[in-house]
């Protein structure tokens, strides 16, 4: 597996709090990588270090196998916490100064302006952009150059439910369009849930769970049930071995086979009414991995 | 390094810093010229001139230096642009630098403009009022490019000021509390080592003083951008 980003034990201190503790990511190579955390977690510290915007206490990063020393590592894409754009200047004028600096060619613009579908308004002032627009106008420019690596911090926030939708689709995209890695902070789960591949979970500064969003999902399956007679088949599953749990007028299984709980509900006789495997959602899993 | 001083360039569009440069020279030659009004008698151009270049490097010049670093920092801390610009491999250095030499070509440009308006000035008196003594045009080139170079320490301290801290308090203080300091110590002999009154004492009738003036600010303000770029470059984006 080709590793895109790899953190070792990446650790920075704040007054002599540790902000960022010993955290070492793993990130696939064309993967969409969830970076989850509650706000103060330690998500955007990280993704700064990754920049090269704050400089470590210790521990090492590695891009595509480089390690990164003083200066930032090239080929990175970033937009971090909020659109940082010169409201001054319109959405193409913005574009502009970044190609520059990269030293792009000129007809990078009109590329990135279509992958964000902002081409129509490129040409008036950002001071006038909605926070939506000046979203995408950030990732259009942080796609300048074709990044290997992308990272949207928080690129949800202060969206409108459209504005959401939209972000959405152009994440999944993103992968397929440029072949870049992404990397994709939020603390709203829900939204993680639906675009990554992957997940990584930061509470307090450390690095709780890391791993494939589906094998995190589906690590501990749970068969919801219904019957004629909950408390009777409450104790014929307690009986058997298996965790059961009164979910409100439905018992929930700790069971990795549904036919299982099925067969010996009906071999005692009770009328089956439901039942259905639940995945449990990642907002469970985070809660579990806090309170682990 | 071209495209670094290109981009910081093309910031300015539509920005007030070029609004600043074009308004603060004329402002200086509209009071010499209506100075020069009101002269009764002849108009003495060597008197004229002076005033002017008194002015500029008296309160136009420091002010203005104060004004040009606000605005050109809080381009980029305004909208936290520098999350993106120290991100960009090998740039830290250069943006700094880039935003140094800029900085200073605008305080050249607005210098050369001040003797352009002023010599147009004195085109205008000289057609409306009998003049005393004509206007020597070296001189006044002369004095104008001496302050610039002089006011280069100045120039360098209120941008790194500017460009260290996020809130624009600390540079404007720094800038009023220079710009007073050198109006309640104009005429103190420690003043020609006060970075702020350093392009006034090219005025000065002292060759030593004129000298000190002279040789502090520009050197001075070579060496105080070598110690901004050290400083800058290592510093965290927090």
């Amino acid at each position: 597996m080709e590793v895109a980003l790899r953190t070792n034990r990446l650790t920075k201190k704040f007054a002599g709090r540790l902000a960022v503790d010993s955290v070492s990511l793993c990130v696939p190579a064309r993967a969409v990588y969830g970076f989850l955390g509650a706000n103060g977690a330690g998500k955007t510290t990280t993704l700064r270090l990754v920049l090269g915007l704050l400089r470590s206490n210790g521990g090492s990063i590695d891009l595509f196998g480089k390690r990164m020393g003083r200066d930032p590592l090239p080929r990175v894409g970033a937009l971090i916490e909020t659109p940082s754009l010169y409201p001054h200047l319109n959405g193409r004028e913005n574009l502009d100064i970044t190609r520059r600096l990269l030293a792009l060619p000129a007809t990078e613009i009109d590329r990135v302006l279509d992958i964000v579908e902002l081409a129509s308004a490129a040409r008036q002032r950002v001071g006038g952009y909605s926070l939506g627009m000046r979203q995408r106008l950030a990732i259009a420019r942080a796609l300048l150059g074709r990044p290997k690596l992308l990272i949207l911090d928080e690129p949800t926030n202060g969206l409108d439910p459209e504005g959401i939708l939209d972000m959405r689709a152009l994440i999944r995209r993103l992968p397929e369009a440029d072949g870049a890695t992404l990397i994709v902070s939020s603390h709203q789960l829900s939204e993680i849930e639906r675009v990554a591949t992957h997940v990584g979970l930061i509470h307090q500064g450390r690095l709780l769970v890391q791993d494939r969003l589906d094998r995190l999902l589906g690590q501990q399956p749970q068969v919801e049930v219904v019957t004629n007679d909950l408390m009777a088949t409450q104790k014929v599953l307690a009986g058997a071995g298996f965790a059961v749990l009164d979910g409100g007028g439905l018992l929930l299984v700790d069971a990795p086979s549904p036919a299982e709980v099925a067969a010996l509900i009906v071999s005692r006789g009770q009328q089956l009414h439901h039942l259905s495997l639940r995945r449990p959602s990642l907002e469970q899993t985070y809660h579990q991995a806090i309170a682990a | 390094m071209t495209r670094f001083l290109v981009t910081e360039l093309l910031k300015l569009r539509r920005s007030l810093v070029l609004l600043l440069c074009a308004t603060v020279p004329l402002c200086v030659a509209v009071i010499c010229v209506l100075i020069g009004l009101e002269t009764k008698g002849p108009v003495p151009l060597d008197r004229y001139w002076q005033t002017g270049a008194a002015f500029w490097a008296f309160a136009m010049l420091p002010m203005s230096v104060t004004a040009l670093s606000v605005l050109m920092a809080q381009m980029e801390h305004g909208p936290r642009t520098w999350d993106h610009i120290l991100a960009i491999p090998g740039a830290r250095r250069r943006i700094f630098l880039a935003k140094a030499v800029v900085m200073l070509a605008l305080v050249a440009a607005m210098t050369l403009l001040v003797g352009a308006l002023l010599i147009a000035g004195a085109e205008l008196l000289a057609a409306l009022k009998p003049l005393a003594s004509p206007l020597d045009r070296a001189a006044l080139a002369t004095t104008l490019w001496r302050m610039f170079l002089a006011s280069g320490l100045m120039c360098v301290i209120q941008l790194w000021t500017a460009l260290a801290f996020r809130s624009f308090v600390p540079p404007l203080l720094l800038g009023i509390m220079g710009t007073f300091v050198s109006v309640a110590a104009a005429a103190a002999r420690e003043g020609a080592y006060f970075p702020w009154l350093m392009p006034l004492h090219i005025l000065s009738t002292d060759p030593a003083m004129q000298r000190a003036a002279l040789e502090i600010g520009a050197l001075g303000g070579l060496a105080a951008l070598v110690l901004m770029l050290l400083h800058l470059q290592h510093r965290e984006a927090v």
